[in-house]
């Protein structure tokens, strides 16, 4: 690894301070479970390494009345244990509890999972359900943006050099039932070849309120609103539902992790998995 | 270099680190505490657990500096004056170690275990251990040493 300049503020006004000198070369740390690896690959080569653990109000996760506030340090153990998390929003409970392993949970972060932008984050799918809300700080203050204009491409998302995500706000939904599934080639240490979440969040299956979100299966993982408007029309049913499962926005691609004809027909296959599994309660 | 402050096996150490140096590196190369082993250097295989604070974690996937402040264990604090840890023993009774490669990272993965949840269930050995590759044993015998370790569930 080439030298590098280690910084570890311990307050937001002193990494305010850090950022606005910060250059293209410095790198943000979380839990390093991505970050690592890109550098002992020669990825990325950073001069300077800005670690935002030690700031103590990023570590929280905090209920208020309306939402749930998960700080950008909080890690992915920290969320799927969390009490709250897993009764309303169990498909980030669970979509967090599915990456990696036990020591990676320990480190890794949902805000780091967010801000490399993978295709096959696993906790991008429940995000775009719960329709959260991503605070952004930078050296004049702070601005929140909505999950769905934060991701831009492969690896890319809005954030501007002197930017980071301080936390991921999630409104409290009223009636919900939702859920989170997986496939991957073996149950830890494998990414994701298709994610889904799939939401109900009224009580009607005659006009469901439904969101849905298909990851791993496209370059920006979106909501799949042509289904979830079909759906919304035309009931709950397995007929509906099968109907719905060809609307959903993907265009996998092949790679060591499945097929484009696999990708597709799991990706039908636990939507309407989940799907069902909403409609029978 | 920077200088840090940690607890290394229940002893407060000071020392100058070059901050590029990642965690596995610095407790082989500069406490010569060897028993933590590199197998993949990135995350995939559970060579490198050591117990930061508490939790089992990659000592690869992290920088030597972020220690400042923490408490840390590696599998040199398991036997103490040439005694043996219940766990370390259970392993040899049940052949849960054949190379012996993988072995201090899945004492580390069990005794973080084991410290926080006292009794647990199968389910619970293999979630801790999922993140540990073992390439001779077929895990079977290291679940049924883990298990065998917690029994009575007072580990410490
Ligand atoms: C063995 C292994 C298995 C894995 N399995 C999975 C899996 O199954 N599913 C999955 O989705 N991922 C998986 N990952 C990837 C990784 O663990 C996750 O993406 C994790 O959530 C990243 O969080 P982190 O805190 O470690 O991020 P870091 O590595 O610290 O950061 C990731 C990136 O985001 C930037 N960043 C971090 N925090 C902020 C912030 N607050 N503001 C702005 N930028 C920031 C960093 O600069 C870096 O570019 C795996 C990784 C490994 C090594
Ligand atoms: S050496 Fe750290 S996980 Fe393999
Ligand atoms: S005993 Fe050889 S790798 Fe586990």
């Amino acid at each position: 690894m080439p030298t590098l300049n280690y910084l570890c503020p311990t307050t937001s006004s002193e990494l305010k301070k850090i950022l606005k000198k910060k250059k293209t070369d410095s790198f943000i740390l979380a839990g390093g479970t991505d970050l690592l690896v890109k550098i002992r690959h020669n990825v990325v080569k950073p001069k300077e390494i800005i670690d935002i653990k030690k700031i103590k109000k990023f570590n929280e996760i905090k209920l208020t009345k309306t939402q749930l506030n998960i700080g950008c340090a909080a890690t992915l153990n920290e969320i799927a244990e969390n009490k709250t998390i897993k009764e309303k929003f169990p498909a980030i409970a669970d979509g967090s509890l599915s990456i990696g392993s036990t020591q990676i949970r320990n480190r890794g972060t949902l805000v780091g999972n967010l801000c490399n932008s993978s295709p096959v984050a696993d906790t991008v799918p429940g995000l775009l359900i719960y329709d959260a809300k991503i605070k952004i700080l930078s050296p004049t203050g702070t601005k929140t943006v909505s999950i769905h204009d934060f991701i831009t491409g492969v690896g890319k998302n809005i954030l501007k050099k002197n930017e980071i995500v301080e936390s991921v706000i999630l409104p409290l939904p009223k009636n919900t039932k939702s859920a989170f599934l997986k496939n991957a080639r073996r149950k830890a240490l494998d990414l994701s070849s298709v994610n889904v979440a799939v939401g109900l969040f009224n009580k009607s299956k005659k006009n469901p309120d439904i969101r849905i979100a298909v990851g791993a299966c496209a370059p920006i993982t979106k909501r799949a609103q042509k289904a979830e408007k079909f759906l919304k029309k035309n009931g709950l049913t397995d007929e509906t539902i099968k109907k719905a499962a060809k609307m959903l926005p993907i265009s996998p691609i092949s790679d060591l992790r499945g097929s484009k004809e696999f990708r597709n027909k799991i990706a039908h296959r636990l939507f309407i998995k989940l799907a069902t599994q909403l409609g029978e309660v | 270099m920077k200088t840090i402050t940690f607890t290394i096996n229940g002893e407060k150490e000071t020392r100058d680190v070059s901050e590029s140096k990642t965690l596995l590196n610095f407790i082989r190369e500069d406490l010569h505490l060897t028993g933590t082993k590199e197998g993949c250097g990135e995350g995939e295989c559970g060579a490198c657990t050591i117990i930061l604070n508490g939790k089992a974690v990659h000592s690869c996937m992290m920088l030597a500096v972020e220690i400042d402040g923490c408490d840390v264990e590696t599998v040199e604090v398991m036997s103490k004056d040439g005694n043996l840890d219940i766990l370390q023993e259970k392993f040899i009774e049940h052949n849960a170690v054949q190379c012996g490669f993988c072995t201090p990272g899945m004492l580390m993965s069990a005794r973080a275990l084991l410290l926080s949840n006292p009794n647990p269930t199968v389910d619970e050995i293999k979630t801790a251990l999922e993140g540990n590759i073992c390439r001779c044993t077929g895990y079977k015998q290291i679940i049924e040493a883990v298990s065998d370790a917690a029994k009575g569930g007072k580990y410490e």
